[in-house]
């Protein structure tokens, strides 16, 4: 089955680049290809460069960077607590971000862009700091360490939409960022957030080779030569920054941190070092399809993007669960 | 390789398990580690292997203090089998083994040729090459316990402590795990294991060292262990020594009275002995 990874790499990059190129020709106006091109290369202020340049190559790189960011949040989550259930959203990361985010948002409704995106950073190294309290105290339990963020998750989501519907406003905004979407997302999105996020991809895949000894068990890890308490923390704080990063692009995105690490991994095996940056690049796909899908249905109207990686990652998720039983 | 404890205490959850144990390891020694359970073998294991930190004294290999050495350097030399070992079940056998050179290359370089030749050849000596390609959760407990044995062998140490490496293992293999172990030693590796099979210990070690309530009761050849009122102290249960049909000593649990079946004795009058009298 693994054991390709050369080609299982191109067909992703390759899958990207189609979505990609869709991404920039579809949507409530279609654009041929000529004119994508036209739109993309002469910085003209011919219509199609406004479309492109303005709008959907923005957008795009938001829907790319915010579904690799959030992918391999997921790898990193699940090889820290070492369970393969494990998820952002599911273990209160993600939340925990949109709660700070959001609250930001709504008691400082001047704020910057760059403070937003500052302030769901916070929130998800908190969260993830939260995990890693719970996760070195319980005696490599995952139960328990489940049920602390199941329940962290629902109290976090519980305050942000007391929170959104106590500010009486931006209901649509509001909307879109519980569900996890890219309406209206645009360069200052991509400039505040991406740095965080390309930091901390880097940062990922240097931890990859340690993750990889990390999975067979703390005193395994030690006995080759990894500090465990040390790997997961720095798995679990960059899966807050990468995580927080994604929020700031896309609100409140669940699933996709679930199911890529384990595409990634059906299809090339199970080194991290490949692992890792192949997950990257599923998040991508899924994320720039999901916002395609979620731009297209209702046109010229749209749907939050999360509605759709939720669709698809839902059923899933029971099929993992049925598999591993 | 040396190793030496030098009046090693270590505690376990706060509770002082280990008390002053001192020895010196010598390469190519097969080394016993005995006792009852709660005895404090498994508590001394990790302080060998630095997975603890000693209340007291310290543990030299070749005269460098392994706690003060490089994880990663010291695992290049020194190889643990853990008894209980639950990660990586989604991984192949070969996958497994192969992260036991995780030492020699770091997080970074990729595998080179001799990082396969050293696993091919750990898998074969753990008798794991027929499950190299098989997941590790698909396998039976001794099946398991073969594949952690070629991650500890990939390591190419020259230290190995093992927790308990038969558990688990059915007669045949665990017959072939003690030739492998005595194999390696053969070549000058030190093998130190606890054992809770006494037979095993004493029949395949060059050495055995006993522990009782943390203390080092008994270090010295098998042959002078198996002393019945010895092993009374440190099990706390009768034991005699058979000779075995190969003229070997043997240690088993001897018979209290309580467990004796009632001897049958002719005379006795029995409601058939009475029957059988009056004819």
């Amino acid at each position: 089955m693994p054991q390709r990874p050369l080609a299982v790499a191109s067909a992703a990059t390759g899958t990207l680049f189609l979505v990609a190129v869709a991404s920039l020709a579809l949507g409530a106006i279609n654009l041929s290809l000529g004119d994508v091109w036209q739109g993309l290369t002469s910085d003209s202020t011919a219509f199609s460069h406004t479309v492109v340049w303005e709008i959907r190559l923005p957008r795009l790189l938001d829907a790319m960077v915010a579904g690799a960011a959030l992918a391999v949040a997921g790898a990193l989550i699940q090889d820290a607590t070492r369970n393969p259930l494990a998820d952002p959203t599911l273990l209160g990361v993600t939340p925990a971000a949109g709660l700070v985010g959001a609250a930001v948002a709504v008691w400082y409704p001047d704020s910057p862009q760059w403070a937003l995106a500052l302030a769901s950073v916070a929130g998800g190294l908190a969260g993830a700091g939260i995990m890693l309290a719970a996760a070195s105290r319980g005696d490599d339990s995952p139960v328990q360490l489940v049920l602390v963020g199941v329940g962290l998750s629902a109290f976090l989501s519980a305050i942000i939409v007391a929170l959104l519907s106590s500010s009486r406003t931006f209901l649509q905004t509001s909307l879109g960022f519980l569900a996890g979407g890219l309406y209206g997302a645009e360069w200052k999105e991509l400039s505040t957030a991406a740095p965080y996020a390309i930091v901390a991809l880097g940062g990922a895949f240097v931890l990859a080779g340690r993750l990889n000894v990390l999975v067979l068990g703390d005193d395994v890890a030690r006995g080759l030569g990894v500090n465990p308490g040390r790997t997961r923390a720095a798995a679990l704080g960059l899966c807050g920054l990468l995580t927080g990063a994604a929020v700031a692009i896309a609100g409140l995105v669940s699933f996709v941190g679930l199911v890529c690490p384990h595409i990634a991994r059906f299809l090339g095996g199970n080194d991290n070092r490949l692992v890792i940056p192949l997950t990257g690049l599923l998040g991508a796909v899924l994320v720039a399809s999901a916002d395609l899908v979620a731009r297209l249905v209702i046109r010229p109207s749209e749907i939050p993007m999360g509605i759709c990686t939720a669709i698809i990652g839902a059923p899933f998720l029971v099929y993992l669960v049925r598999r591993r039983a | 390789m040396k190793l030496v404890a030098e009046s090693l205490s270590l505690s376990y959850h706060g509770r002082p398990v280990v008390e002053g144990a001192s020895f010196a390891l010598a390469a190519g020694e097969l080394v016993a580690i005995v006792g009852a359970n709660g005895s404090g073998k498994s508590t001394l294991l990790s302080g060998l292997a630095a997975l603890k930190t000693p209340d007291h004294g310290r543990v030299l290999l070749d005269g460098r203090d392994v706690r003060c050495m490089d994880r990663r350097d010291l695992a290049r030399h020194l190889a643990v089998l853990h008894q209980f070992a639950t990660g990586g079940l989604d991984l192949t056998v070969r996958d497994l083994a192969s992260r036991g050179r995780y030492p020699h290359r770091g997080p970074f370089h990729r595998e080179t040729a001799e990082d396969r030749l050293a696993v091919e050849r750990a898998l074969t000596l753990a008798n794991a090459s027929v499950l190299a390609d098989r997941k590790l959760g698909s396998l039976s407990g001794g099946e398991r316990q073969r594949a952690w044995i070629a991650l500890a062998l990939a390591q190419e140490p020259e230290v190995l402590v093992l927790d308990e490496p038969a558990a688990w293992l059915d007669l045949k293999h665990e017959s072939e795990l003690m030739h492998l172990l005595r194999q390696l030693c053969n070549r000058g590796v030190l093998v130190v294991a606890v054992m809770h099979e006494l037979l095993l210990a004493t029949r395949f070690a060059d050495r055995v060292i006993a522990l009782a309530g943390g203390r080092i009761v008994f270090d010295g050849r098998p042959a002078e262990f198996l002393d019945p009122a010895f092993l009374e102290r440190v099990f706390g249960v009768p034991m005699t020594i058979v000779r075995g049909p190969d003229g070997l000593p043997m240690p088993v649990m001897a018979t209290g009275p309580a467990c004796e079946a009632p001897a049958l004795d002719g005379e006795a009058a029995g409601p058939l002995g009475v029957a059988a009298s009056g004819l």
